[in-house]
């Protein structure tokens, strides 16, 4: 008799799998959920990808004519961006909703619907995936979605680093919302 | 559900929105002037010289003669240490920008309602699947040429009759090829319903033809090569005039709802042809499937069954071959085969002008609410002219057709025998699987959402081939709550017993179902699809 035990180890890897990926969007503690936004007392997460090194994440910390001004998620350390060398930008300004659940669950669900399956578990797969594509990437704007005067609207400093601090001593105050 | 996929997504384009809700302020009056006609007092941020930073949710108040802001206030210093407040007002001088912030509300909406309008799809799909799962559920192994096509679209399916072992038979189904321009045929075999097939022999049966020549089935398994194809000048039916939808293999069917109150009810259909080129050996053909009523009778006598469907099974594999069939007096193979009978076939009758009688001259009967059947008729009477008078007789409800017509034939031809040369699961070949469906006492297990691909290499010494699947082997339904439920013993027992009168009883209760499931079902086609190869 055929085994079919490659093809289930595909299904059962596919939806833990979803949802770890789902669940890999959330963004660091600093930033608020949505019903703090306005109240928190960080800058957003911003993301930088410049034409040379690797992505930049962290706090957005600063902006100047010259400079972003970023405290790095992974070392916590003050990094300085040139606005020259920047490709993209992403910001996130509050935590990302999470519908990857629904993936899994909306499509699993379809298996009541028969024959009809072949036509409702793609409109499944297709809506559910739009909603936890959706829920993912909102809160967040871009450099086609932010213009260049708005940006330091989501810097901790968006006066530009106070004088008399210096960029080494800035760093996260213990956090309590 | 394609239409509710569509609403949810322009629901998902309001989900996308992106939020504009901060806004700086290095001046004060800007900030009055800007925040005095909102309705909601945004929160407010001071961002103080030093990079502290003071935020105040929507009591704050500015006292222009004092050069404050006023209210309840947490501040933070540079590194975002908490600093405790002295409630003390902030001094506008202190500050080098105001930040507003207005709250974000329903943000979540779009998504939420994008997910309750799927959610209520799938609830009312899923109720209607439960209360008739006879149209949702289907039966039989289905083959495609085109792997991705769905089932409306399906090439073949194998041994629909065959629901337990003792009942395995090999069927043969014109898969309506289009041209071959390759040696290598694909065929894709899935198993799309609550059920376990067990394939024992998959091979193809291919018939050389030139440009022109079509090869038909017909019912006894003979095939004949023909050529020409007549289509009827004029097709009456019970509502009226139907020549168009039967003149053309365009999947656009003709098909009549069951009488209410006999389920065993004819009907004819007249056919007038005229001006025949060539009269001599005619064959009448027909492209043709059946309506969910055969399914339903199927599952109802599953229903019936209850919770001793596996007693019954048993019972029959026991008494293998029919040697004795009778089980609390109801054996449920001759249950079935009595209704079929009953439901007769499509019965075709040539008018004989000199005698002026209707003769008959045999009949079709093929199980399957899925795929399309080709097949061929040879007329006994032969005509003087051109013309010709026939009908059709078959039950109401039951048969879904989708051509008619006549055509030449040039002889009854023997096929080529192609066992495939290997089979596919998922890209990767498999030979087990091979094994299994070319040795004869093995068989391939195929299980819900299992899809095989069959490769055949055909011979390269003629052009064009018409081919025909041959598939054997049997399928078990999976018993399902809601048919425990339909337990009913005595109904099996009129099903075989006084089949005519289950027929009537029935009427009223398919109705309800005809009514709601066929709709159902047959509104999901895609007419868009084009099928150049059923235009042959």
């Amino acid at each position: 008799m055929l085994k079919h035990s490659h093809t289930m180890k595909i299904k059962l890897f596919i939806f833990p799998a979803l949802l770890l990926l789902m669940g890999s969007c959330k963004a660091p503690y600093y930033v608020p959920a949505t019903k703090h936004v306005g109240i928190e007392r960080h800058g957003s997460h911003i993301i930088i990808t410049p034409f040379e090194d690797e992505k930049v994440r962290g706090e957005f910390i600063a902006i100047d004519e010259k400079m972003f001004i970023i405290l790095e998620d992974d070392t916590g350390s003050i990094i300085s961006i040139s606005r020259d060398n920047i490709k993209k930008i992403k910001i996130r300004y509050a935590q990302p909703k999470q519908y990857g659940w629904a993936v899994p669950l909306f499509i699993a669900s379809t298996i009541s619907h028969g024959f009809y399956l072949v036509l409702t578990a793609p409109a499944n797969a297709l809506v559910t995936g739009g909603v936890a594509g959706t829920g993912a990437l909102d809160f967040t704007y871009n450099d086609k979605t932010i213009r260049d005067d708005e940006i330091q609207m989501f810097a901790r400093f968006p006066q530009g680093i106070p004088e008399g601090v210096e960029l080494i001593d800035i760093g996260r105050g213990s956090f309590q919302e | 559900m394609y239409a509710l996929a569509l609403v949810s997504g322009v629901l998902l384009l309001y989900a996308c929105t992106v939020h504009h809700f901060r806004s700086n302020y290095k001046d004060v009056n800007e900030l009055l002037y800007e925040t005095e006609n909102l309705n909601n007092k945004p929160f407010l941020k001071a961002h103080l010289k030093n990079g502290d930073v003071c935020i105040m949710r929507d009591t704050w108040e500015v006292d222009t003669v004092r050069n404050v802001v006023v209210g309840k206030s947490v501040c933070y210093d540079y590194k975002r240490n908490f600093k405790p407040s002295d409630e003390q007002p902030i001094s506008i001088d202190e500050v080098l920008i105001f930040e507003t912030n207005q709250q974000l509300k329903k943000t979540e909406i779009g998504r939420i309602a994008a997910l309750t309008v799927l959610a209520v799809g799938n609830v009312v799909g899923a109720i209607s699947c439960q209360q008739n799962p006879k149209a949702c559920f289907g039966s039989c192994p289905t083959f495609y040429i085109n792997e991705n096509d769905n089932f409306h679209y399906s090439n073949a399916e194998g041994f629909s009759n065959a629901i337990l072992p003792s009942m395995e038979y090999g069927d043969i189904d014109a898969l309506n090829n289009p041209p071959i321009s390759e040696s290598i045929f694909s065929l894709m075999m899935k198993n799309e319903a609550l059920e376990t097939h067990c394939v024992n022999e998959v091979k193809l049966l291919a018939y050389p033809k030139a440009e022109g020549e079509k090869v038909y089935q017909s019912r006894d398994n003979n095939f004949y090569l023909c050529e020409n194809k007549y289509t009827a000048n004029q097709v009456l039916a019970p509502e009226g005039d139907i020549t168009a939808l039967v003149s053309e293999h365009d999947m656009y069917e003709r098909f009549s709802s069951a009488d209410e109150q006999n389920l065993n009810s004819r009907e004819t259909i007249y056919l007038n042809f005229k001006d025949l080129r060539n009269t001599d050996d005619l064959g009448f053909i027909i492209n043709f499937r059946q309506t969910l009523m055969t399914t339903y009778f199927i599952y109802s006598m599953i229903g019936y069954m209850g919770d001793r469907v596996g007693d019954f099974a048993a019972d029959m594999e026991r008494n293998e071959k029919g040697a004795k069939m009778q089980m609390d007096g109801g054996g449920a193979t001759k249950a079935k085969h009595s209704i079929l009978k009953e439901l007769g076939d499509i019965d075709v009758y040539v008018w004989n002008e000199k005698n002026e009688i209707w003769e008959l001259q045999g009949g079709f009967h093929e199980t399957g609410p899925i795929a399309f059947n080709h097949q061929i008729l040879p007329l006994k009477t032969h005509t003087e002219g051109g013309d010709l008078k026939l009908k059709i007789v078959l039950n109401k409800g039951l048969w879904r057709v989708d051509f008619l017509g006549l055509t030449n034939i040039k002889q009854q031809v023997e096929a080529l025998e192609i066992t495939p040369d290997n089979i596919q699961v998922e890209g990767c070949e498999n030979a087990e699987a091979l094994a299994q469906v070319t040795t004869p006492d093995q068989y391939l297990i195929s299980m819900p959402g299992d899809a095989y691909k069959f490769n055949f290499t055909l011979p390269e010494n003629h052009t064009d081939y018409e081919l025909f699947l041959y598939s054997k082997g049997y399928y078990l339904e999976w018993m399902r709550e809601s048919w425990i439920k339909e337990k009913n013993l005595l109904k099996l027992v009129q099903m075989r017993t006084t089949p005519k009168m289950y027929l009537k009883a029935e009427a009223a209760a398919y109705k309800a179902y005809e009514l709601d499931m066929e709709e159902q079902f047959w509104n999901s086609k895609i007419d868009a699809k084009t099928f150049s190869y059923h235009e042959n």
